[in-house]
Formats: structure tokens, sequence, C-alpha cells
């Protein structure tokens, strides 16, 4: 049984391994479409994965922490993004944060534009990722006994120095996961992206975006761009993965 | 193109423009190509402060205006490079859309001023207003269907779509007869 699942992950990234054109890899990859969008994919998914953490601690913790229809209600909002179509997720954040929007006159107002800029891809990428962060920081944070942190205030310590030094320890390998699953998905963030910060080289063109230009284009050389987004995604997740066990793991035991 | 060339199940593929048909006909995955209606580019304008000062393409390139062009990779930006290139006004876009569609979705929800599309998009959207390009530095594309090979029942399609119920449908939408 868990042979079909391996092989339905599996074989599509091994297609995509085999028929990497290995004649031209150094010229496609050199180009400088390619490596304009390496390195802004780079910036600007490792800035909305800071932007998760610090904005979503906070969010989980609210949402552990409380109970009544009111948390149900933020956290069904919070997690929307994980199920809407991220085109539509772009839709909404241009209704929102655009030249017309809601939040985006007022912004425009004092000359601050986010559609087409490396602001807004950071935007949209945040806004897809968040809730994978929040989703997976909360439950941690709900399996935690509250009596440590309350041990710790009981001891004399503020409620914000119980979070510090008790909660946030403990619950530090769900943070480092779900930092790694909202990095992840805002690397590969198309849909949400294009549509609200549109697609030009060098400053919003990603490299999912620049994946699909190449596809109508030169499609071997897509590949070559796709086989490096696979490829620096694994060589994060197994870093990240020794990190995890050797720092927290050990922490969580003493 | 890469659906045909991975083997969509398809009968008849039609595209915006001829090179894209020359292409997918150079590697043998499709016969009996016929013309069946032209487009040219027309500028559409928001109704925005900058959108409502654009009266020609020289206006695109004035600074304050935010254009949306439609990616070299699509049809509809091949075409506008080449209409460009031949008029040489200094456009910087904002954007380059996948598609002609995103492109004037950009327009239609205010976030640009103005972009360069394809007639028939312009008509489909009345709120938006169209700017036309003179005659001389427009360019003509033609769309062209073509039988996927070895399907035998595009042949039909292929017909319906150059008889005359069909060419007044495209005639309506405000494609020109090739």
């Amino acid at each position: 049984m868990a042979a079909v699942p391996a092989l339905l992950l599996g074989v599509p990234i091994c297609a995509l391994m085999w028929r990497l054109p290995w004649s031209n890899l150094g010229e496609a990859l050199s180009s400088d479409a390619a490596t304009s969008a390496l390195v802004l994919s780079l910036v600007t998914s490792l800035i909305a994965t800071a932007l998760c953490v610090v904005f979503g601690l906070p969010l989980a913790w609210a949402l552990a922490s409380g109970k009544g229809t009111t948390t149900r209600i933020v956290r069904a909002l919070c997690l929307l993004p994980i199920v809407l179509p991220p085109v539509v997720g772009g839709v909404a954040l241009l209704l929102a944060f655009g030249r017309q929007g809601i939040v985006g006159q007022r912004l425009a107002a004092v000359g601050l534009q986010l559609p087409f800029t490396t602001a807004g891809v950071v935007l949209a990428q945040t806004f897809v990722a968040l809730p994978f962060f929040v989703l997976s920081v909360e439950a941690a944070l709900r399996q935690l006994d509250v009596e440590y942190a309350d041990v710790a205030i009981v001891h004399g310590a503020s409620p914000f120095r119980a979070f510090v030094s008790v909660t946030l320890p403990s619950v530090g390998p769900a943070v480092l996961a779900g930092a790694v699953l909202a990095w992840a998905r805002a690397l590969g963030e198309f849909g949400a992206t294009v549509t609200f910060a549109g697609s030009l080289e060098g400053r919003t063109q990603t490299l999912p975006l620049a994946v699909y230009d190449l596809l109508e284009r030169d499609p071997a050389d897509a590949v070559v761009l796709s086989a490096v987004l696979v490829v620096v995604a694994v060589a994060v997740l197994v870093g990240l993965r020794d990190r995890w066990f050797g720092v927290f793991g050990s922490d969580v035991q003493r | 193109m890469e659906q045909i060339r991975q083997g969509a199940p398809a009968s008849v593929v039609i595209t915006a423009d001829s090179s894209t048909m020359q292409r997918i006909s150079d590697e043998g995955l499709v016969d009996s190509v016929v013309s069946i209606a032209t487009n040219e580019l027309v500028i559409v304008a928001a109704d925005t402060a900058a959108g409502r000062g654009i009266e020609s393409v020289a206006d695109l390139g004035s600074s304050g205006v935010i254009v949306v062009l439609c990616a070299s990779s699509a049809p509809c930006g091949a075409a506008t490079d080449a209409m460009l290139g031949g008029i040489g006004p200094d456009v910087d876009p904002a954007s380059r859309e996948p598609n002609v569609r995103a492109t004037l979705t950009k327009v239609r929800l205010g976030e640009a001023d103005a972009a360069i599309v394809y007639l028939t998009d312009a008509l489909a959207s009345p709120e938006l207003r169209p700017v036309a390009i003179a005659q001389d530095d427009n360019v003509e594309v033609t769309s062209r269907a073509a039988a996927v090979v070895g399907r035998s029942d595009a042949m039909r399609v292929l017909e319906a779509l150059t008889e005359p119920a069909a060419m007044s449908v495209l005639a309506q939408a405000g494609f020109g007869s090739p």
C-alpha cells in the first residue's frame, strides 16, 4: 500500500530528472533570466518565511489559547489560503492591496505600490505560506501542557518570559517544521504571484514563473530550471533535517 | 504546444499566430493547416488618471503610466514586440503577463493604466477604452487551425471552421477574414 503513493510522488520527479538535457545544462543555467529568477526566488521566499515566523507565532499562540466561536472563525479564515486556488488568492490580494483595493488605495495615496513590485511577490508568498506555519505551530501549542508555563509564572516569571523560556523551546521543532513548510510553499508559489505581482525578469519573475514562461519557448530549458528548484528544495530540506534533530531534539530531551 | 507534443487527446489545434503553428507543423505534429481568422493589436486604457491621457503608442512610454504587455513567449507578446520594434518608443512594462487574458485582467482590475492586446479582446471588454494603433505600425496576426496527425475526426471540424457560418461568428467577435 505504501508503494503506490511513493510512486505517485517519486515517478514525476524522476521523470523530470531523467529528461534533464545534460548537454545544455550550463547554458540554460547561466542565462540572465535563470540566474535572476533563482536569486529572486531565494531572497523573496526567505523573507516571506521570516514574515511567517514573526507574524505566525503570535497568531498560532492566540488560536491555540483561544476557545469560543470567534477563535474558530478566525482559524477558518487563516487556513482559507490553503484551499483557495492561488490565482483566486492573487485576485483577493489585488482587491485588498491593489491600487483600487481597500488598503491599497490608502497605500497609493502615500506613494506605496505593491502590485508589480518585489515586495508584492513577498506579500503573495507570505499570504499562501502563512497558514502552513500557523497550522503546524498551533497543533504543537495545543498539545503542550500549559502547566509548565504556569509553574514558571507562579515562580515569578512574566507571561512573556514564560512563553520565551518555557513554551517556545518545547515547540521549537514544530516552529522549524512550520517554517520549512512555509518556505517550501513560498518557493514554489506561482498563481498568487503572477496574479498579484505580475511577471517581469529581475523584479517579479520568480523561478516558477520563469519555468512557465520557458515552457512556451524552450521546454528543455524549463526542465533544467525545474530541476534546479527540486535540487535547491532537497538540499535545504536535508540540511535542515539534521539541524532539526541535532539542536532541537537534544533540547527537548534535556 | 507542449501538450500536443506530449500527446494530449486533441483532434484540432488552433493557434493565435502563424509562427506558433509553424513550429508545431515543423515538428510534424499536425497537417492540413488552414488560416481561419486575422487579428490585430490595439491599446486598451483603463479609466484611471494616467489611463485617460493615453492617445497613442508613444503615450505608453511616458513616465507614471503603468503598462502591462504579454510575455514574448506568448503570441500576443511576440506581435507586441514586433509592433513596438517597428515604431521604437521606449515602453517600460510593469509586467509581461503569461497570456493575453492575464494582460487584459490587469487593466480591467485597474492595476495597470494600459495594455496592448488583440482587437477581439478589447471588443470583449467594453468597459475599457480602446485606442487604435495606426494601420502602418500595426501588425496583423493570423490564427490558424490544423489537424493533429492521426486524428481522423479532425477534417470535419476544420471544414466547419472555414464555412460561412463560422466566419460570421468570428467576424462578429471582431476577427478579420484571412
